[in-house]
């Protein structure tokens, strides 16, 4: 039976790049249909025969292609002897050095690749890795410096701000200064303000999205040049106050509410309390202003505010053709300066910036460039270790480059001849690390946008760029001049060809000791400093132990309980907004009550947030027995607020003081509560209770306020098993406070079970009420936990490349640099040392370099890990293998020169 | 005087065993990249056997050297949807050149027959 053809994976078509141009135009669609049945094949054998198929493909097609590069330019193999190539490179460099001759020193390259597996399994992975990572920040940096909208002339639109020179932040409350802009602003054109909200959104048959949501001006998409899939966009007059509400929606939202229904024009949903007509579908991919999937029309009217007051509006434009940035600066700043002379209390501060519409600035350029010179110090890391290898190998090569000499081959001819050798690993791991960086940025950024439960902004694209394969090109090319130049340099170096030109029977000794004992020093230092930080991090992601066996993450239901509202509670004058905060927490009790009078729920509590998501730190200072902030005690922490309950609802132990009393939250005293992983972490063996805590960064009418500290609890497994990390302090939730707050509820059967029931209840409750995203813990956290094992994974392999690298280079220069002295150690020997003398200075000076190494590298870890037992052990452990690596390395040539008879030693010495 | 083919045949011969394999297969009747693979496999009860790379590589040559010919219509009473972009096909060149090589191999195996290593064939 004939199997039918399936798809070809990506990889296979970046294998196919690598070939000549002619090549794959003549052979590629057949060759990527052929490896499909092949894969189609395989798969039917088994996964075994799947990894196979691609590992001889990885493998193979890079040097065939190679081989191809070679013929297309016509250079023959004119000897059929696989060592024949060497008589021809010299032949050629008699006849230009860069002409041709770099073509068969690709070839030696490659067979250099298939001579010594192991340094080339060794050095393609990690250097694979580096590159990986260099590539996958660099791309990631690009984006978000250099986004590039994918709209036509997309980097003609802008964003204008009103810049408080005061507050060091924009005023989104600019409708009066926007009004005037869509007047009189000539430079930039189709001016449009948006205000993004996020909606409920209903169909009549009770089905229901929250979705990103925009108020826009209609302008909006004449700016963007964009139509409707569906029907139309929004019109000048949807703006009208008595105009029938109208919506456009997403593509996305489209096909996830309505199942992509072609009927889905003049449908009524209800949107927050609004009836609303569904006029128009926008194409995929649109998402204008940022990730928006639905847009009514915005007809705030500036008239109705004061100036500094109103909607908070976001406000874009396209410049003018013939127009510069500039120019349009420049009107904007004259329409700034006007308004601050015609309403100086409003807006004396305030300074209108034309900036580009997706500029992003929350990561400046130094920043992104200085992580990215870390990044190309690690690849340098990584291929001065490869080149350490390679120059041992290099050594073992002594007689090839002094016959070659002898031939006429230059200098610079053979420390090419090994560059472009190098050249040939470096690209196929660049390639390798380039097409890894591609699949895990895409996975890595997948789940970053579910853990923060949120779509990305519409122009946020991480596929591979021209930008990024030229900079892998050149990491390649930097990559190959560390492997294969410095150690080229040394290894054809007068003194190491007079050693050649000696028959390398050790006349001269090879001496290039103080080189070697910087290498090992320095690569036993960063192991050392760096891999504690490396076991610190992971530990933290790592849920503790047992855990998972506590705490049944099925059992409980989460979601975020929340009220339909026109307008958010903070662009509302303060009394309304407590008015609408005290209603909030009325029906938030109503709803507990109501709930808890349900079978089937055990508990039930509130939090203002879901730990384990996206849960920021918040810096905090703890007051000293002097009553000033403790300068140690001070760091960056996650806090909750509960409901009073929570902390009993949850099962946690109080280990020293008290849990939260109902009058709490209402009282002056501002207590708070620490888990215990916080108290040991930050107050050691002193006594947390009656301690007092604050933070800087929250202030309020009266500043910066201290909290005493009533109580110690063990961390509660809902916190630490969801969260990976812990949550450091528990402050009571203030009702009245919140208008959406996260609702927990501990059910005695089937957690899944309740979730309609929940539903319900929630909407007797009110009919504008509604739960968000419920659903049990264990579905929740899932995107945590993947993102987590993600990261371990992610350390786990550069770590293990990184030590493994170490290892191997410590063990090939120790083992080198004593078999260097394997005829003077015998010589000793025949002379009458003995052999424990021998050993000892042998494994002194390997211990003097570990020694120093682990020592310089416990100093750079002890600047970074502050008391932390787990850190000082990992320093141990590996100090320990480098040391028990460094003394096997000198051990074996030891042993070995010390059984040489004495009297061929002297005879041969 | 111009070469006859048999004559031509003999500068390509020995053949390396995977050009052999791939000859042979063709010899058959004109195949696909992946039909080639597949006949090899076969005859080789299933392995070892020769991957895309190294077959596209040798099929490369041998259409240099006008040993096998690309052809765009598959054998007759293929269906529509088991159409592949390339089929190829031995040339009168790589015809005689398989014969040659066969011819060889058969020298050699009467020869290995003749020294003892080999059982004498069954009359």
């Amino acid at each position: 039976m004939r199997r039918r053809k399936r798809g070809v994976p990506r990889l296979f078509g970046l294998l196919l790049l690598l070939y000549p141009r002619s090549f794959r135009t003549r052979f590629g669609p057949a060759m990527r249909e052929t490896f499909a049945e092949e894969l189609t094949d395989a798969r039917a054998r088994g996964r075994g025969a799947v990894v196979a198929v691609w590992a001889r493909a990885a493998l193979g097609m890079p040097l065939l292609a190679l081989e191809e590069h070679g013929r297309a330019v016509g250079i023959r193999r004119s000897s059929g002897g696989h060592s024949g190539g060497m008589e021809m490179v010299d032949r050629q460099s008699r006849r230009g050095m860069w002409h041709g001759a770099s073509l068969l020193d690709i070839k030696l390259g490659a067979r250099m690749l298939v001579k010594y597996p192991g340094l080339t399994l060794v050095g393609v992975v990690a250097m694979a890795v580096a590159v990986a990572l260099a590539t996958a920040w660099w791309e990631f940096s690009s984006n978000l410096l250099n986004p590039q909208l994918p709209i036509e002339a997309g980097d003609r639109i802008v964003r204008i701000q009103n810049w408080d020179a005061e507050a060091g932040g924009p005023e989104p409350r600019s409708l009066h200064d926007f009004e005037i802009w869509q007047r009189e602003v000539r430079t930039v054109e189709d001016l449009a303000a948006s205000d993004n909200v996020e909606y409920r959104i209903r169909t009549m048959d009770w089905q229901f999205a929250t979705a990103g949501g925009a108020r826009i001006t209609p302008s909006a998409f004449r700016m963007l040049g964009a139509e409707a899939l569906l029907g139309r966009t929004l019109l000048e007059s949807d703006k009208e106050a008595e105009a029938p509400p109208v919506v456009v929606i997403g593509y996305d939202l489209w096909q996830r509410l309505f199942n992509g229904d072609q009927n889905i024009i003049g449908r009524d949903v209800r949107i927050g309390r609004t009836m609303s007509t569904v006029v128009g579908v926008m194409p995929e991919g649109f998402a204008f202003p940022f990730n928006q999937e639905m847009w009514v029309a915005f007809g705030e009217r500036a008239v109705n505010y004061g100036r500094r007051e109103g909607p908070t509006i976001s406000i874009a434009g396209r410049i003018a053709p013939g127009v510069s940035l500039e120019e349009a600066q420049a009107e904007l700043g004259a329409l700034g300066r006007r308004a601050a002379a015609d309403y100086p209390v409003a807006n004396e501060n305030l300074r209108p910036r034309v900036i580009p519409y997706a500029e992003f600035e929350g990561l400046e350029t130094t920043v992104a460039g200085v992580a990215n010179i870390v990044f190309v110090l690690l690849l340098f890391i990584v291929c001065a270790n490869i080149g350490t290898l390679v120059f041992a190998r290099t050594i073992t090569r002594g007689g090839e480059i002094a016959l070659r000499t002898a031939l006429g081959a230059s200098r610079p001819r053979i420390v090419f001849q090994l560059f472009t050798e190098a050249l040939v690993l470096t690209t196929i791991a660049s390639v390798i690390g380039l097409a890894g960086a591609a699949w895990g940025m895409h996975r890595a950024m997948d789940l970053f946008w579910e853990v923060q439960e949120m779509r990305p902004p519409f122009w946020f694209d991480v596929s591979v760029s021209v930008s990024t394969a030229a900079y892998v090109a050149a990491l390649a090319l930097f990559g190959a001049a560390v492997i294969g130049v410095l150690p080229a340099l040394k290894a054809t170096g007068q003194q190491l060809r007079s050693h050649f030109s000696a028959g390398g029977s050790g006349g001269e000794a090879l001496r290039f000791g103080a080189v070697s004992t910087g290498v090992i020093v320095v690569q036993v230092a960063l192991c050392v400093a760096l891999f504690p930080i490396a076991v610190l991090a992971g530990q933290d992601l790592l849920p503790e132990r047992g855990l998972a066996e506590q705490f049944a993450a099925d059992a409980y239901l989460s979601g975020r309980l929340v009220r339909d509202a026109e307008t958010r509670p903070g662009d509302l004058p303060a009394a309304e907004r407590q008015a609408l905060l005290g209603r909030a927490s009325e029906l938030q009790a109503e709803v507990g009550q109501r709930l808890l009078a349900e079978p089937g729920i055990a508990a039930l509590t509130f939090a203002d947030r879901l730990p384990g998501m996206n849960h920021p730190t918040e810096s905090y200072q703890i007051e000293s027995d002097a009553g000033i902030p403790d300068s140690v005690a001070t760091g960056r922490a996650r806090t909750l607020a509960v409901d009073v309950d929570f902390l009993r609802a949850m099962g946690a132990r109080t280990i020293a003081g008290r849990t939260f009393h109902p009058s709490d939250p209402e009282s002056a005293a501002n207590v708070v509560v620490i888990g215990r992983s916080f108290a040991e972490r930050v107050l050691g063996g002193r006594n947390a209770v009656g301690q007092r805590l604050r933070y800087p960064e929250r202030q309020d009418e009266e500043g910066v306020r201290w909290h005493e500290i009533v109580g110690v609890v063990e961390d509660p497994p809902i916190v630490t098993y969801g969260a990976g990390t812990y949550v450091g302090v528990y402050r009571p939730l203030a009702p009245g406070r919140q208008a959406a707050v996260q609702l927990f509820v501990r059910a005695s059967s089937r957690a899944a079970a309740l979730e309609s029931r929940i539903h319900e209840v929630v909407e007797s409750v009110d009919a504008d009420l509604a739960m968000d995203g419920l659903a049990t813990l264990e579905e929740t956290w899932r995107p945590v936990r993947r993102t987590d094992r993600l990261v371990l994974v992610a350390l786990g392999v550069v770590c293990g490349m990184a030590l493994l690298l170490s290892l191997a280079g410590i063990y090939a220069l120790m083992s080198f640099t004593v078999a260097q002295r394997v005829r003077e150690i015998a010589v000793r020997a025949a002379l009458g040392a003995h052999p424990r003398r021998i050993l000892l200075s042998i494994f002194s000076r390997a211990f003097m370099q570990i020694a120093s190494g682990v020592l310089a590298g416990a100093l750079l870890s002890s600047l970074t890990i502050v008391d932390n037992a787990n850190g000082a052990k990992t320093v141990a452990a590996v100090a320990a293998l480098m040391l028990t690596v460094g003394l096997l390395a000198c051990a074996l040539p030891a042993i070995r020169a010390l059984s040489i008879e004495p009297a061929d030693a002297l005879r041969e010495g | 005087m111009a070469k006859t083919t048999a004559d031509r045949a003999t500068q390509f011969i020995p053949l390396k065993p995977p050009v052999f394999d791939i000859l042979l297969a063709l010899g058959e009747g004109r195949r696909h990249g992946y039909g080639i693979i597949q006949a090899i496999r076969e005859r080789m009860g299933g392995s070892p056997r020769i991957e895309t790379g190294p077959l596209y590589r040798h099929l490369k040559r041998l259409l240099e050297r006008g040993l096998v010919e690309e052809l765009d219509e598959p054998p007759a009473g293929t269906p529509d949807d088991e159409r592949r972009t390339s089929y190829y096909g031995l040339t009168p060149l790589g015809r005689a050149v398989l014969r040659a090589e066969a011819a060889r191999l058969a020298d050699l195996v009467q020869e290995t027959r003749r020294l003892g290593f080999l059982p004498a064939r069954a009359r």
